[in-house]
């Protein structure tokens, strides 16, 4: 029953996200034929040439029937042609996604390993030495912004040391600098996280019958508090799996990463809406699809979920 | 067997430093049942927790705890959990005490899995433990599907199962209805001659388990009886305040409230709610021994003469 209802309210969050993307390109004063004339030919187009291509595109049906067609083709993969380069939105995409997942699968796993081990460390020793250079080490991550960080590594390890690629894409080469910059603040704010949950578990009073029952402080930790402390943590890492669409624009942008995040930013720049109403199209899917899988996650870590109302 | 001596814990807190222990002794014998009674807040649940070193950080515990002839508070923390697992079974409060992500056989089996015992006679124990107590059946449950009084039995087997030298149970019965109680009371009954210290607020259990009765009033022990004798004649005046508020015993409530823990009157701590109470009073009476009891009251001190 709890999995049938969440599906259906993921279909129901998809129609919302489908009809915010679809009505980008309407929310923006003008006309979407002139954009695309003005785009193609560098001039004002003439008013034939508009209403012709308005004719061609289908801008003169009723807008639900726009929209519609918009969404049957959408679910299909299909979004039309890119405005500014000759080629078919979704290709354009999937070719730029490759990049953008190993940067972002490369940042996540290491930036949760480190979180997870440090966290936990850093619970388990309270207040000891490891612990405050755990939280100075994510203090640092948060307020470091990572253009400033990404630009200093830069000088270091290119310009001075000529260790690595400043920029550019594909190879371990390539991707060490752009890993090590978003994991550092990636994985800060997530080890405080972690660390702030499993404390809060250790205040909880099963906590209490665990140690009176002679276990080490790493075994209460690690058998007792974590687990009930991962259902706010999974909760939480979920959010940042956005990322995989958008997050890494900064760093992108930083080391010329020819991801999505920077094919965002110049989208949204020459105005090719089809490729941003895409591109904010899947970031949703890739949310709820993402929401979809912890729910079903919690039954698995919570067993009283499954009876929750 | 425990013998505790001017046992003191003391909390910082933002409004002071809280003496929720103050000064306590006594011993409980080999085979003894030993039962703490008082209301909520008086510090028996510190106490509890003070002798087997499970309160938090910012406590501070002074005094000894000996155990066969061991101070437990001079013990290091590793010598403790041996303490903990094999020797003296901590049981907790019940409401929130089983972990509810862990089925219950496996949390009653963790400390025979800390004694390292061999897997196929750990499950072989807990199982029959949990038959003892009649939630055999509840083994590969959670907690949630537990009432009340099975968790409690939960916590009981837990203790047991490691045949422990000594039981602390703090509130076995703390938010159970009459039914539920009754089946605890079974289940205590059940225990054998174990030595057995039991914190209770509950007067009926603790004169149905108890062999000897310690009364707690704000972090000292106002009186020590044996239980017959307690329960017919209570020899403290707020002893004999909290057996007559009893509903079978007339309800008269004590009047007043308890003071804070925080500023605590000079002198005998209940005085201001007594009706006996004399000029004497200001100045803090001795336990003195009256008869086989212990009391902390001026009215016995003239007897003695």
């Amino acid at each position: 029953m709890y999995v049938v209802r969440r599906a259906v309210q993921a279909v129901i969050t998809l129609l919302g996200v489908s009809l915010i993307s679809f009505s980008l390109l309407y929310i923006f004063p003008g006309d979407p034929a002139e954009f695309i004339l003005s785009i193609r030919y560098g001039y004002e187009p003439s008013a034939e040439d508009v209403a012709r291509l308005r004719e061609e595109l289908g801008l003169n049906r009723p807008l639900v029937t726009q929209y519609l067609d918009w969404l049957s083709r959408a679910l299909r993969g299909d979004f039309g042609m890119s405005w500014t380069e000759p080629k078919a939105v979704m290709p354009l995409i999937l070719e730029r996604a490759q990049a953008s997942a190993e940067l972002f699968l490369a940042t996540f796993l290491i930036s949760i390993f480190f979180a997870f081990v440090l966290g936990i460390l850093s619970s388990i020793y309270r207040d000891r030495w490891i612990d405050h250079l755990t939280r100075m080490f994510s203090m640092l991550g948060i307020s470091i912004p990572s253009f400033w960080l990404g630009l200093v590594l830069i000088w270091i390890f290119s310009v001075n040391f000529h260790l690595l690629p400043a920029f550019g894409c594909c190879g371990i080469k390539h991707l060490v600098l752009p890993v090590l910059t978003w994991s550092f603040s990636f994985m800060a704010i997530k080890t405080r996280f972690i660390r702030a949950s499993v404390i809060e578990e250790l205040s909880k009073e099963y906590i209490v019958t665990a140690r009176s029952k002679g276990l080490a402080e790493s075994a209460v930790v690690l058998r007792h508090a974590l687990r009930n402390a991962l259902i706010p943590i999974v909760t939480y890492l979920s959010m940042s799996v956005s990322h995989l669409i958008v997050g890494s624009i900064m760093v992108e942008v930083v080391f010329s990463w020819e991801g999505l995040g920077t094919l965002l930013v110049k989208s949204v720049f020459e105005r090719d809406f089809p490729v941003v109403q895409a591109l904010v199209f899947l970031s949703g899917v890739v949310m709820i699809s993402v929401n979809l899988v912890v729910d079903l996650l919690y039954t698995v870590i919570d067993p009283r979920v499954k009876y929750g109302e | 067997m425990l013998k505790v001596e001017n046992l003191v814990v003391r909390f910082k807190s933002r409004v002071g430093v809280v003496r929720a222990v103050d000064g306590v002794n006594f011993d409980v014998v080999s085979g003894e049942r030993f039962v703490f009674v008082g209301e909520s807040g008086s510090g028996k649940t510190v106490l509890a927790m003070a002798l087997v070193r499970l309160l938090p950080n910012n406590a501070t515990v002074t005094g000894r705890v000996i155990f066969d002839g061991v101070d437990l508070l001079k013990l290091s923390e590793k010598e403790m959990r041996k303490v903990r697992n094999c020797k003296i079974a901590y049981i907790p409060q019940n409401q929130a005490s089983l972990n509810p992500l862990m089925k219950v056989g496996y949390q009653c089996a963790e400390p025979l899995v800390e004694q390292g015992l061999e897997r196929g006679r750990i499950m072989r124990k807990v199982s029959e433990l949990l038959e003892f107590f009649g939630i055999g059946h509840r083994f590969k449950d959670y907690p949630h599907k537990l009432s009340g009084g099975m968790r409690q039995r939960a916590l009981l087997v837990m203790g047991l199962s490691r045949e422990p030298e000594m039981i602390i149970a703090d509130e076995p019965t703390k938010g159970l209805d009459a039914v539920k109680r009754e089946q605890v009371v079974e289940a205590f009954q059940k225990l054998g001659r174990r030595t057995l210290m039991v914190i209770t607020h509950d007067l009926p259990f603790a004169e149905k388990v108890a062999d000897r009765i310690a009364v707690m009033y704000c972090g000292k022990i106002v009186e020590i009886s044996p239980a017959r004798e307690f329960f017919d004649c209570p020899l403290h005046p707020y002893s004999k305040g909290l057996l007559e508020s009893l509903p079978e015993r007339g309800m008269n409530p004590i009047k007043g409230f308890q003071p804070s823990l925080v500023n605590l009157p000079e002198g005998c701590r209940f005085r201001e709610r007594c009706d006996l109470s004399t000029a004497r009073c200001a100045e803090e009476p001795p336990l003195l021994e009256v008869d086989g009891s212990l009391v902390r009251c001026w009215l016995y001190a003239d007897e003695m003469c």
